[in-house]
């Protein structure tokens, strides 16, 4: 079976994660799968050209008409696509980023860049798998069941459910910030436990309540435009559906 | 047996039980909140506090336990690797591998209020029905309780109510509470007993005293009839429901839990069978294949919570499945109080 990595307008950090995050399973997935093409690891087999793949996991977003030719690409030479991490699957810090600024000011307009999208702006993305960056643990559980032809798995709660399992002091009771109801889970509450407040990197959750969270917000006394600005931040092209009430 | 004791002679218990070959878990203030956690030696119980936001459950009843390791018949064929499910693909030949080895860890559970005491006793009942679970039953046998008698609740409490502020006979090892600048305990049980022998003590006469304790809101139950909870408003309160499951994550009673296999890349076919935590907030809780979910609304999922506290474990196990810790309100980001639906206010 065939397996591929693409990175389009992206970090890498999804990627990176994945050789360092994976240890010893990475080892396993080279042997079990033909890799044509995973950049960060080795020079493609067959050079630059985009090989034909039975799952193509895609990072970041289209910002290049190079990316968007790219992707194009891929989607036709791939039987499977996967966005693989968040800017990917919502466009990110850059999907708001890209539309604060001049596109067509004298310096940018030869770079070819267009408003940053997620890949289903432009293509038909068969599975998203979000966190910025993306985790090792959910894109192996993903894999195991795309290949044994089960849909994966998304979750459905969000970051609070993680955070008041491990026991933690809740950030809104000390009026502070944090995008927890609202954000998909999976990553076990990482920046609440260590006290930060979640920005909902890993995009909304399934049953994110923008209204619910506000009124919320508004009986803790905190004021909604921190986290709206918050919301706008990582979550991208999904945030706008979201806030689609809010200007 | 009643003694009492000084609070420094108190303070030596952990210490006791720990050499006893007790694992001992305390409650543990740390950043403004109260939670039970293992106690460290050069951690002080907390012993001045009113809740704590999680509950003897998570030690019971643990998330991500493995509960045992089986073979599927997994296969690298020319078009990758291929698992066999056994539930996916009708029955495959799995071999279960034996490999839970019970860690006969003995728990202690030191200075837990009535409430959580209760909590215990709830979970005991729905887990050791027969066939009793045995993962669970085997942390359970010879754990020891010591409960810290709770004199008043926060606005949250509702034990007074239940009548949960009591502990059932055999659920706690000993009970301890404040009395004057010192303690009074009471040795409940053998263990107990040859715990407290141990202490510095002056043996006091009389009957350990049993006190209710004050109630910032008080409240009586009006229902706790199935079609009455399912009858009543309750859509306009829970609009600020984010539906987080706060609620049910730090209920002490809430024993909902899923069943997931886990798979490594290492070794595909050796998968690892676990129990996770579940609630019925959570959509996947009611969704069922083709996608239909039960309890799509807020409102359904609140009231079954309900329904299960109440009706539904009043029927199947004779007790409420309450105890009036008043977690689920306490940490509810939306300050949603079940108390108000199913009670009244008494002054
Ligand atoms: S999702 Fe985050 S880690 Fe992944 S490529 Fe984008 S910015 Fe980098
Ligand atoms: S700190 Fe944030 S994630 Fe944690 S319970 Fe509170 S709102 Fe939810
Ligand atoms: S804790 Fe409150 S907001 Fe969260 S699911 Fe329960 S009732 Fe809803
Ligand atoms: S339903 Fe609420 S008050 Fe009752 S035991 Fe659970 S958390 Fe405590
Ligand atoms: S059904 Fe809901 S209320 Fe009942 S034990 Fe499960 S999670 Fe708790």
């Amino acid at each position: 079976m065939k397996l591929a990595f693409y990175a389009l307008t992206s970090c890498e950090g999804c990627l990176t994660t994945l050789i360092t995050n994976l240890g010893p399973n990475l080892e396993g997935l080279w042997r079990m799968f033909d890799i044509d093409y995973f950049k960060l690891v080795r020079e493609p087999v067959g050079g630059v050209r985009i090989p034909k793949a039975d799952i193509a996991f895609v990072e970041g977003a289209v910002v290049t008409d190079r990316d968007r030719k790219t992707l194009n690409e891929i989607r036709n030479n791939s039987s499977f696509v996967v966005a693989l991490g968040t800017c990917a699957s919502s466009g990110n810090i850059a999907y708001t980023a890209s539309r604060a600024v001049d596109l067509d000011a004298k310096h940018l307009r030869d770079l070819e860049i267009s408003p940053a999208e997620p890949l289903s702006s432009v293509v038909a993305v068969d599975f998203e798998l979000s966190g910025c960056p993306v985790s090792a643990k959910e894109f192996t559980d993903a894999l195991l069941r795309l290949i044994n032809s089960m849909e994966p798995i998304q979750p459905d709660y969000s970051v609070c459910y993680e955070c008041r399992s491990k026991g933690n002091p809740c950030l809104l009771d000390a009026k502070r910030v944090c995008l927890g109801p609202l954000a998909m889970g999976g990553c076990g509450a990482a920046c609440p436990t260590v006290g930060s407040p979640c920005y909902s990197c890993r995009g909304p959750a399934v049953e994110a309540d923008l209204n619910a969270y506000l009124i919320v917000l508004e009986k803790k006394g905190i004021g909604k435009e921190r986290a709206l600005m918050m919301l706008r931040m990582f979550t991208g092209k999904k945030a706008k559906e979201l806030l689609k009430d809010e200007q | 047996m009643m003694i009492r004791v000084s609070k420094q002679e108190l303070l030596e218990l952990p210490s006791l039980l720990s050499a006893m070959g007790y694992s001992v878990i305390a409650p543990i203030r740390t950043g403004g909140i109260v939670k039970l956690a293992p106690l460290g030696s050069d951690i002080q119980p907390e012993l001045e506090y009113v809740r704590v936001v999680n509950s003897p459950k998570k030690f019971l009843l643990p998330d991500d336990e493995l509960l045992f390791r089986y073979r599927s018949t997994a296969t690298i064929t020319s078009y990758g690797l291929k698992i066999r499910f056994p539930t996916a693909e009708g029955p495959c030949p799995v071999a279960i591998l034996p490999e839970y080895n019970p860690v006969r860890e003995r728990l202690a559970l030191f200075g837990i209020h009535q409430c959580m005491v209760n909590s215990v006793r709830y979970l005991d009942t729905v887990m050791l029905r027969d066939p009793a679970d045995p993962y669970y039953k085997n942390r359970r046998d010879g754990m020891f309780i010591a409960e810290l008698d709770c004199d008043a609740g926060d606005e949250y409490c509702m034990c007074r109510t239940l009548g949960t502020y009591k502990v059932p006979a055999g659920y706690a090892d000993i009970r301890m509470r404040k009395s004057g600048d010192g303690y009074l305990i009471e040795e409940a049980t053998e263990a107990g007993k040859e715990l407290l022998s141990k202490l510095k003590r002056q043996d006091v006469k009389g009957k350990y005293p049993i006190s209710v304790p004050k109630m910032v809101k008080d409240f009586e139950l009006v229902t706790r009839d199935d079609q009455e909870i399912d009858a009543k408003e309750a859509s306009r309160s829970l609009v600020a429901c984010t539906l987080c499951a706060a609620c049910t994550v730090t209920c002490p009673t809430c024993y909902c839990m899923d069943i997931e296999d886990k798979f490594s890349l290492i070794d595909p076919s050796n998968v690892g069978r676990t129990r996770t935590k579940m609630s019925c907030q959570r959509r996947c809780y009611s969704t069922i294949a083709g996608g239909t979910t039960f309890l799509a609304a807020k409102e359904e999922r609140f009231k079954w919570r309900v329904k299960h506290k109440f009706p539904f474990s009043i029927n199947a196990f004779k007790l409420v499945g309450c105890t009036g810790c008043g977690n689920c309100i306490a940490c509810c980001p939306a300050g949603i109080d079940f108390r108000e639906f199913v009670g009244r206010r008494v002054a």
